[in-house]
């Protein structure tokens, strides 16, 4: 299953680039997206979004303790949603997706993407 | 584009419109439709195609679906009528083709009577003006040409059309009344002087018999949508919910309407057939919320009879009689017999035609004498006749009056239809007691429950039948705790003569050799049949004749409307629980 690339700017922009991902790497890159997505702004899907970037805006991700539990639940919505609504083969299917709080320069996370056959993609979301 | 068809505006649903649900649906159709057709691209939510191409797609497709689903919704006059409505302007031009618009709004109606100080012949032209409430009027004719009044025993000439005669009201008047209509809206009680807008030789007074219905224009699509929905499929007295509609149309303040058609069990004009071809007959009940009251003066004339004299005469009355309350002077009511005597015995024999313009009454009664044996009343020679004044009060339904005269008009008439408007068969109630319990220290508004159950029973219809339901819910309603008895007394008065001429078509006043002719006119008659009423249960509202001699009596729950006066109601505490 074919996807276009997508590039997240460190100005904060969405690019999508002429370029085509597919397999596992498709599949982490709508993680990705539906980490960042605000949850309940989707009117067809209700389930979509996390409340990762809510929790940053809003001030409640105030430690590294508030981070990890934002970073987890974050994660859990993110694997449940994109397990549902994913179309991929059996072993690129998402399944587990850790977010590591990283606070020493402003907020950041590094998530570890891990498909049903092992493999494992690191992406640091920094920025936040 | 015309502005009715303004999709954007109208029908195009708003983004809280879409529903998710029938998105999703589409969505998910969409990516299941690529995938089987080998387009190997993704399109999850999230992923760049999904969310910018798939979910877009799926919403507009939506959205179309809903704009299809509006316009389909503006077709259908059960949601119009619901109060639904996407865009009035179409909606409006839509029911105009269909022949339903504001245009078409009812002429108000009504039935002056003329009063004449003769029977002369008379001639009314057709485009008289009779002025109403400020508004003016004019005859509804059946025909074209000027209206013709002619006395009761005078021969039309051959050219004659809308031919109307004469009804005695006192011994130096005569009158007719007439149905007029004119602006929708206008309104009038009854009693309003008429003026007429040309002399009119031997006129000596015209007015208002009934209030005048005034129409009801619709004013909004619900009652346009109504409209169509109970006329759009036929305004023709072709079916029986075409007859209705028609009449219905031009007088909307009818409050109940029957109707029987050929095959009915009800309909007993469709047995007679002497010409081997049948016609569809169809019988149409009016009926208003109240019966108006009229009074006349009726000419009797002596005839010989058994070595003897009796009184005899036609009950030409100037509207068909519903009841008949004194018959006498304006103190003493006379015994007497009536006798039912069809105009048209080939198609309405019998009772067939009672309640109708086709029935004519004749009035049999001896001479009143005192204790000397001197006659009480004045007997007038006349003409070579011995004749004697009686006072007829009736009442009549004005419903009836105002229709018989519309469906005579040309326009109205359906080739193969015989139309024929009758008032229902009265179940006349003579006693209703109704015995409540009620709770103690509980008062029971007996005025409430008295209301309801005589609207009730004086509306009731073959859709909202009165019955013992009705009873139970006005007690329950106005307080009682339970009904604990219904008592009822009436009858099924088929006509309201004694005795009814069958198939006989003798004339029972011949002036030659009366005696005889009167005799052949009575082996002709049988007395009308009745039917007792015990309770308020329907099966009882039926009859059907079995045995001859066939009087063409029928009752069902199609011809049938309860009479129910508010003396024969009586509510009865049965007891305090």
């Amino acid at each position: 299953m074919r996807s276009l690339t997508i590039e997240f700017g460190d100005d904060g922009a969405i690019r999508l680039l002429p370029e085509v991902v597919s397999g596992f790497h498709a599949v982490v890159q709508n993680s990705l997206v539906n980490l960042l997505v605000e949850k309940g702004s989707d009117s067809i899907y209700d389930e979509r979004g996390t409340d990762l970037l809510a929790g940053v805006t809003s001030g409640a991700i105030r430690n590294f303790v508030s981070a990890c539990h934002a970073g987890n639940f974050a994660a859990a919505d993110t694997i449940f949603f994109c397990g549902e609504n994913t179309v991929s083969s059996t072993e690129d299917r998402l399944n587990d997706l850790k977010l590591i709080p990283d606070l020493r320069q402003g907020l950041s996370f590094v998530a570890s993407f891990v498909a049903a056959d092992g493999r494992v993609l690191s992406q640091p979301i920094s920025k936040l | 584009m015309s502005d009715a068809y303004d999709f954007l505006a109208t029908y195009l649903p708003t983004s809280d419109e879409l529903d998710a649900t029938r998105v999703l649906e589409y969505r998910e159709a969409l990516s299941s439709l690529l995938a089987a057709v080998g387009f190997d691209v993704d399109c999850s939510p999230n992923s760049p195609f999904g969310d910018l191409l798939v979910s877009p797609w799926a919403c507009a497709r939506v959205a179309d679906d809903m704009i299809g689903e509006k316009v389909l919704s503006d077709l259908n006059p059960q949601n119009a009528e619901d109060g639904t409505v996407y865009n009035c302007d179409f909606v409006t031009r839509f029911y105009a083709n269909l022949g339903i618009y504001d245009g078409t709004a009812q002429a108000a109606s009504g039935l002056i009577r003329l009063q004449f100080s003769s029977a002369a012949r008379r001639e009314i032209d057709g485009s008289t003006k009779f002025s109403i409430g400020g508004q003016q009027f004019q005859i509804l004719l059946p025909a074209e040409g000027a209206l013709i009044l002619l006395g009761s025993d005078v021969e039309p000439e051959q050219d004659d059309k809308n031919i109307r005669r004469y009804t005695m009201f006192d011994t130096t008047s005569w009158v007719v009344d007439l149905l007029v209509t004119g602006l929708a809206g206008t309104v009038a009680a009854a009693g309003t002087i008429v003026a007429v807008d040309r002399s009119i030789e031997g006129l000596s007074g015209a007015s208002l018999l009934v209030p005048l219905d005034t129409g009801t224009p619709p004013t909004s699509l619900q009652e346009l949508a109504r409209r169509l929905r109970t006329n759009f499929h036929t305004r023709s007295p072709v079916t029986r919910g075409g007859a209705c509609n028609m009449v219905r149309q031009m007088f909307p303040s009818i409050t109940l309407l029957g109707c029987t058609v050929s095959g009915d069990r009800e309909m007993r004009r469709d047995i007679v057939n002497p010409a081997g071809v049948a016609s569809g007959k169809i019988d149409l009940m009016v009926r208003s919320a109240e019966l108006a009251d009229d009074e006349v003066v009726v000419r009797l004339v002596r005839y010989a009879h058994d070595g003897g004299f009796r009184l005899r005469g036609w009950l030409d009355l100037p509207e068909t009689p519903i009841r008949i309350s004194a018959f006498g002077t304006s103190t003493v009511s006379y015994p007497h017999t009536i006798y039912s005597v069809s105009r048209a015995p080939t198609t309405k024999p019998g009772l067939s035609c009672a309640y109708g313009a086709d029935e004519r009454l004749l009035v049999d009664m001896d001479i009143p004498v005192d204790t000397e044996g001197e006659s009480l009343v004045p007997l007038h020679a006349e003409e070579g006749e011995t004749a004697a004044y009686f006072v007829c009060s009736y009442q009549y339904d004005p419903a009836l009056a105002l229709t018989q005269q519309y469906i005579q008009a040309e326009d109205n008439a359906y080739p193969g239809t015989d139309l024929y408007a009758r008032w229902f068969v009265p179940a006349v109630i003579s006693s209703l007691e109704v015995r409540y319990n009620r709770d103690t220290a509980v008062q029971v508004n007996l005025a409430q429950a008295r209301s309801e159950i005589l609207t009730a029973f004086n509306s009731h219809t073959l859709q909202t039948p009165a019955g013992p339901h009705v009873i139970t819910d006005s007690a329950h309603y106005a307080g009682a705790h339970s009904v604990h008895s219904i008592t009822l007394q009436g009858a099924l008065r088929f006509t309201l003569a004694d005795k009814v001429q069958t198939l006989g078509t003798s004339d029972p006043l011949s002036s030659v050799d009366p005696e005889t002719a009167w005799e052949a006119f009575i082996a002709e008659c049988v007395d009308a049949p009745t039917q007792s009423l015990t309770s308020v249960y329907e099966p009882e509202l039926q009859y059907n004749e079995t045995e001859e001699p066939f009087t063409f009596a029928s009752a069902g729950e199609r011809n049938v409307s309860w009479i129910l006066d508010s003396s024969a109601l009586k509510l009865v505490e049965h007891r305090a629980i």
